[in-house]
C-alpha cells in the first residue's frame, strides 16, 4: 500500500489505478505528517479526523517538538492560487494576526506553514475537549435565551478582543463554537482558513464560487468583494439564531437559493416568537441580520453591549406572545415530554407509537401537502417499522417521530399505503432526517399558521 | 458509451450498455450532487432524474469521443442538468412516472458513504473525480471477482486480490499462502502475476468504455491518480 486513504472497503484506490498502468508500488504506510505535526491515527490506521467541512480537515495531530496534542486544520490551496505572492502574504498576514490574538474564547493558533509544494496550508490549534455548539443544539434541542445569550456575549468578546488586532473571522457559524464545561465558549478557524480559499478580491481564487457555508455568511461575502466586522455580527447572528431556534434562519438547499432568501426574503420572525424569544433580542436579531451592513450594530462591542443589555431584561420577562403559535408550540413540547417520558420503556414507547400512528391515519386530508416531503420519509419509517421491517430506528428517532406525529400530523395529507419503503437509512440518518426536517417544518408550519390567520 | 451514442440500429442494445454503465457511476454523480447542498433524497431524486433525462433526451448522441472523455462530457451535462431550474422543479416532485433504474439500499447506502468520505474536499469536480476513481476500480474489480467465481476461484481470488488492491492488512508471505491454498510457490507466483493481468486488462477495459483509444486509457487512469495523490 502507498500510504494514500482507503476506500469504504479497506481498497487503495491509488494502488489499484496504478496497477493499471502498470505501475504498482508496494510501499510501507506513510504517516501524513505537515512540519512538526504527525496526524494521529485511529486503531484501524486511517487519520483521525476531529471535522471535515467545506475547506479543510481537522485532525487530531501530536507536535513532535513540544509534545502535545494539537487540532491541526490542513486546506488545501486552490491550483490558481499556488504560485501567488499575494495569496501567500495575505496568509501569512491573517496568520500572525490570529497567532497574535490570545483571548479566553478564542482557540489559540500555536504554528501555521505550509507544505513543500505549496499545495496545502495548516494550522495548530489549541485542542478544545468539549462539542460545537452545532451539536449541541442537535443534541439537545433549541437553547433558551438564557443559555443562548450566555454563549452569544461570549462570542461576541471575542470578536471584540478580534477587532482589535483587525482581525475578522469570516466563517462563524455554529460548528465553529466550541463549547466546553459549562457553556464556556471557544472560537475556532479565526481569520485563517478563509484567508486561504477567498483572497477577498485580490485575486478569484474561486472562480466566482463561494467558499465555505454559506448558510450563516453575510449578504456581501456571496458579493465576493472585501468584508469587515459587521459580516462577522451578521454571522453571529445568525448563529444565535439557530441556538434559539435549532434553524438557520435562511436555510436552503443551493447557494442560489440561500442567496436569494438572504437578500430578498424577509426573516421568519414566528420562528422565534414560537420559542418564546424577548422582544428586545427579536428586535435585535433583525438588526443584526440587516441586508444593509450599515444598518447593524456598527462593531462587535456594540453589538455585545446591546446582547448584554438584553440578558438584564431577561429578569423582567417580557415575551411576545403570538397566542396560537405559542400555543402550538406548547403542544409540541408537552408531545415531546410525553414521547420523552417513554423512551426508556419499549411496551410504552410502543403503545404510544401506535396512538400517534392511529391518530396520523385518521386523520382527513388537507390541502398543503406540497412542502411536507420530509413527513412522507418519517410516515415510511414508520410504516415499515409497524411491518416489521424496519427494526433498527433508535429510541431517540422514535421519540422524534412521536412527538413530530403527535404535534404535527393531523392536518397533512399522508402518503398513499402503497408507496414503497425505501429502507434506504441507518440509525444516524434516522436521527438527522427526524430532528433536523421536524424543526424545520415546525417553522414552516409556524409560518403557515402566523400566515393563515 | 460512445458507441452506445452511434447505435442506431439497434436502439435497445444502446439504452442497455447506458443503463448498464449508468449503474456503475451513479455513484459519483450523487455525491457531485450531495456536494451542490441537495439532501439525500433530492439527490437521489436529481441523479435517478438525471439518468432518465440522458435516456430520454438521448444525450449521449451527442457524445462526441474528440471532444473529451465521457467522464467529463457526464459531469458536464449533470452540471447542465442542474443548472436548468424546470428541470430541476420537475424532478423534485416524486413519485414520478417514469424510474429509470431501480435505486437499491446498498448502492445508495454506498453512495452516501462515499459523499460523506470525500466531502471535506474543497472542488466539487474533484469530489466527482475522486469518487469516480472509485467507482472505476470497483467496477473492474467485481468484473474480475465474477470471473473468478465463475471459473470457480472464488477461494483464490478472494486470497491473492491483496496483492492488486493494497489495503491497511499486512500482505500475507508467500509461505502462509501456499499452506492455506494448498499450492506450490512458483505456482501461487504464478496465480499472483495472472491475477495483476487480468486485472490490469478488466480495469482498462472499463476506461476504454468512456474513451477512444489506448492512448486515452492511460491518460484518464493517470489523471484520476493524479486526483487521488494530490493529497
Amino acid at each position: 500500500m502507498c500510504g494514500k486513504p482507503l476506500n469504504a472497503k479497506g481498497d487503495c484506490v491509488a494502488c489499484l489505478l496504478r496497477t493499471g498502468l502498470g505501475t504498482a508500488v508496494e510501499s510501507k504506510p506513510t504517516i501524513l505528517a505537515f512540519g512538526d505535526f504527525e496526524v494521529e491515527q485511529q486503531p484501524d490506521g486511517s487519520c483521525w479526523e476531529l471535522g471535515h467541512g467545506a475547506i479543510g480537515v481537522t485532525y487530531l495531530a501530536s507536535d513532535k517538538v513540544l509534545r502535545r496534542r494539537v487540532a491541526l486544520k490542513v486546506i488545501e490551496v486552490p491550483s490558481a492560487a499556488r504560485g501567488s505572492q499575494a495569496v501567500r502574504d495575505r496568509f501569512l498576514r491573517e496568520a500572525r494576526a490570529a497567532a497574535a490574538l490570545r483571548h479566553p474564547n478564542v482557540a489559540a493558533v500555536f504554528q501555521f506553514g505550509t507544505s513543500p509544494d505549496a499545495s496545502h496550508c495548516y494550522y495548530a490549534m489549541e485542542l478544545v475537549e468539549g462539542e460545537t455548539l452545532a451539536a449541541r443544539v442537535r443534541r439537545d434541542g433549541p437553547l433558551n435565551a438564557k443559555e443562548a445569550l450566555k454563549i452569544a456575549i461570549q462570542i461576541a468578546r471575542a470578536l471584540t478582543a478580534a477587532a482589535d488586532h483587525d482581525l475578522i473571522h469570516r466563517d462563524l457559524k455554529p460548528s465553529n463554537i466550541m463549547l466546553t464545561g459549562d457553556s464556556e465558549v471557544k472560537v475556532i478557524d479565526f481569520g485563517l482558513a478563509k484567508a486561504i480559499t477567498d483572497a477577498g478580491g485580490e485575486m478569484d481564487l474561486t472562480h466566482g464560487e463561494f467558499v465555505g457555508t454559506p448558510t450563516f455568511a453575510s449578504p456581501e461575502q456571496f458579493e465576493g468583494g472585501p468584508v469587515d466586522a459587521r459580516s462577522d455580527i451578521y454571522a453571529l447572528g445568525g448563529t444565535l439564531w439557530f441556538a434559539l431556534t435549532g434553524l438557520a434562519p435562511h436555510p436552503g438547499k443551493t447557494l442560489d437559493e440561500i442567496r436569494d432568501r438572504k437578500t430578498r426574503a424577509g426573516l421568519p420572525v414566528a420562528q422565534l416568537i414560537a420559542r418564546r424569544v424577548p422582544e428586545p433580542l427579536v428586535k435585535l436579531l433583525r438588526s443584526t441580520l440587516a441586508i444593509d451592513p450599515g444598518k447593524r450594530p456598527a462593531s462587535a462591542r456594540e453589538f455585545m453591549e446591546a446582547l448584554e443589555s438584553c440578558r438584564r431584561n431577561l429578569s423582567r420577562r417580557i415575551v411576545v406572545r403570538s397566542e396560537e403559535a405559542a400555543l402550538r408550540s406548547e403542544a409540541f413540547s408537552r408531545a415531546l415530554t410525553d414521547a420523552k417520558a417513554c423512551a426508556g420503556d419499549p411496551e410504552s414507547l410502543q403503545a404510544l407509537f401506535d396512538s400517534a400512528a392511529k391518530k396520523a391515519a385518521a386523520v382527513s386530508k388537507k390541502p398543503f401537502k406540497r412542502n411536507w416531503a420530509y413527513l412522507q420519509t418519517m410516515l415510511r419509517l414508520i410504516r415499515a417499522y409497524h411491518r416489521g421491517e424496519y427494526r433498527q430506528v433508535s429510541n431517540d428517532a422514535l421519540v422524534w417521530i412521536i412527538a413530530a406525529l403527535n404535534y404535527l400530523v393531523d392536518p397533512f395529507d399522508l402518503i398513499p399505503d402503497d408507496t414503497p419503503f425505501l429502507g434506504l437509512v441507518d440509525d444516524a440518518h434516522v436521527v438527522e432526517l427526524v430532528t433536523d426536517k421536524t424543526r424545520r417544518t415546525l417553522d414552516a408550519f409556524m409560518t403557515w399558521e402566523t400566515a393563515a390567520r | 458509451m460512445f458507441a452506445a451514442g452511434r447505435n442506431e440500429a439497434e436502439p435497445q442494445i444502446a439504452e442497455a450498455a447506458l443503463a448498464e454503465l449508468c449503474r456503475g457511476y451513479w455513484a459519483p454523480l450523487y455525491a457531485f450532487v450531495r456536494s451542490r447542498g441537495h439532501t439525500v433524497h433530492d439527490a437521489q431524486d436529481l441523479t435517478q432524474s438525471f439518468f432518465a433525462y440522458v435516456l430520454e433526451h438521448k444525450v449521449y448522441a451527442r457524445a462526441n469521443r474528440q471532444k473529451g472523455r465521457f467522464r467529463s462530457f457526464l459531469l458536464a451535462s449533470l452540471k447542465n442538468f442542474l443548472a436548468d431550474a424546470a428541470d430541476r422543479e420537475r424532478t423534485l416532485k416524486r413519485g414520478g412516472a417514469h424510474v429509470f433504474l431501480p435505486l437499491h439500499e446498498e448502492q445508495a447506502k454506498e453512495a452516501e458513504s462515499l459523499f460523506q468520505t470525500h466531502s471535506g474536499m474543497s472542488n466539487e469536480d474533484r469530489l466527482f473525480d475522486r469518487s469516480w476513481a472509485e467507482a472505476l476500480v470497483a467496477t473492474a474489480l467485481e468484473r474480475l471477482s465474477a470471473d473468478y467465481k465463475r471459473e470457480d476461484k472464488e477461494q483464490l481470488f478472494k486470497e491473492l486480490r491483496i496483492f492488486i488492491s493494497g489495503g491497511a492488512d499486512p500482505v500475507p508471505t508467500y509461505a502462509e499462502l501456499t499452506d492455506r491454498l494448498g499450492i506450490t510457490k512458483s505456482t501461487l507466483r504464478s496465480h499472483v502475476t495472472r491475477l495483476r493481468a487480468r486485472y490490469r486488462e478488466a480495469l482498462r477495459s472499463e476506461v476504454r468504455r468512456t474513451v477512444d483509444s489506448e492512448q486515452q486509457v492511460d491518460q484518464e487512469l493517470r489523471e484520476l491518480l493524479h486526483v487521488l495523490t494530490q493529497m
